[in-house]
């Protein structure tokens, strides 16, 4: 399971509601305003929880130091990284936290970025690689603006591997078969067997000449590519699709553009 | 009263607006929603009742507070009253009681100019 989860643990509603503005782009953000609600998440959510924000002043001061101190002698707990949230960075405050075993502590009021990079770094620091949400990008929750629809050569640069090309072209072979089964007059079968009979001439020709162009690797992306032939008549509506070549004017001309 | 210009009132109190705003990642609505609260959460009557008590914790727990809030809403004349009321009470605690006095009334005062402001914006927004 990936580790997702900051948990923020602090009774000032105007603290938690900074907080999760500031994380909740990077982590899930759970707010809790009681230590026990907190220590209770954990308990069920050891997995998830990337790091701990502890509030030192938690409804009397130094009790963020009591919450500390059970997260550190409880095995399931100990190794998550705990960072207190002080008011006061006073030198005497500073030295228990690290003597308590928090890995750091942020100063309220806080400075967004640098509290993001410290946290980040913390968790990737104590975390494996790609097991924290960190590693993963997660979906944006509002959706964009689409972006333009990149061409072919976006698509299929130069260089794309061949275990690459074949994921691709099983989605689009997907999506295609989709649209065609909407199209009584398309087959995607035929497109698929045009592309399994390129792949073979391809690779026929790679074996029988290997000092030139195509490579076998070459040969397969080839065949992978044929599979979309006249992907075009996809542009064309039905009525001139069904008329195919057999027709004049204006709907001749858009016919033979897309095929 | 526009929001603009209620803004730019809050700045004339010593209120960073723009340092405020960028802490809440640039959302506004939650920042004011929390300023809206101003007149109510302005209360020094706990850290009245713990001076002329002398209540250590009850005193030290509402300065704390009111500091915390203060940094983060960043209203710069009651942070600094603040802090200063923190760093003499940790070095005297109660001996110099008209300083700590002094200091409160400061906060306080800073405190009616911003709760009237905003309590005249609630009054023009219609949310009173």
């Amino acid at each position: 399971m990936i580790r997702d989860t900051l948990l923020i643990i602090d009774d000032s509603e105007l603290d938690l509601a900074i907080l999760n503005e500031i994380f909740k782009g990077l982590f899930r953000v759970e707010c809790v305003a009681e230590s026990r609600r907190g220590l209770t998440y954990l308990h069920h959510n050891m997995e998830r929880v990337c790091a701990v924000l502890l509030d030192i002043c938690l409804e009397r001061r130094g009790a963020g130091f009591t919450v500390l101190h059970q997260l550190q002698g409880n095995p399931d707990t100990a190794s998550l990284p705990v960072i207190l949230i002080t008011t006061d960075a006073n030198e005497k405050d500073v030295r228990a936290s690290v003597e308590r075993g928090a890995v750091d502590f942020l100063v309220k009021p806080v400075d967004p970025h640098t509290v993001q990079e410290r946290v980040c770094s913390i968790v990737r620091a104590t975390w494996p690689p790609k097991s924290t949400i960190l590693d993963h990008k997660p979906e944006p929750e509002t959706p964009k603006a689409p972006e333009p629809a990149p061409d072919l050569v976006q698509i299929f640069p130069q260089g794309l591997p061949l275990a690459a090309a074949q994921l691709l072209c099983r989605d689009c072979t997907d999506k295609l078969g989709t649209f065609y089964r909407l199209r009584p007059s398309l087959d995607m079968d035929a497109h698929r067997q045009l592309g399994g009979i390129t792949t073979l001439l391809a690779q026929c020709y790679a074996e029988h000449f290997p000092e030139q162009e195509p490579t076998q690797e070459e040969a397969e992306l080839m065949g992978l590519a044929a599979t979309f032939c006249d992907i075009g008549l996809l542009g064309i509506p039905d009525h001139i699709l069904e008329e195919g070549e057999d027709q004049d004017g204006p709907d001749a001309q858009l016919y033979y553009q897309h095929t | 009263m526009q929001q603009r210009d209620f803004l730019a009132q809050l700045d004339r109190l010593g209120i960073h607006t723009q340092e405020a705003l960028d802490r809440f990642m640039g959302n506004e609505a939650l920042f004011l929603s929390f300023i809206r609260q101003l007149p109510e959460k302005l209360d020094f009557s706990g850290i009245r009742r713990g001076l002329d008590e002398e209540d250590e914790d009850t005193f030290y727990m509402n300065v704390h507070n009111l500091k915390g809030m203060a940094g983060n809403l960043s209203i710069g004349p009651i942070y600094d009253c603040a802090q200063a009321i923190l760093v003499e009470f940790r070095a005297s605690k109660f001996q110099n009681k008209k300083k700590l006095t002094e200091l409160t009334r400061e906060a306080e005062t800073a405190s009616e100019a911003i709760a009237e402001l905003v309590r005249q914006y609630l009054a023009e927004e219609g949310t009173v």
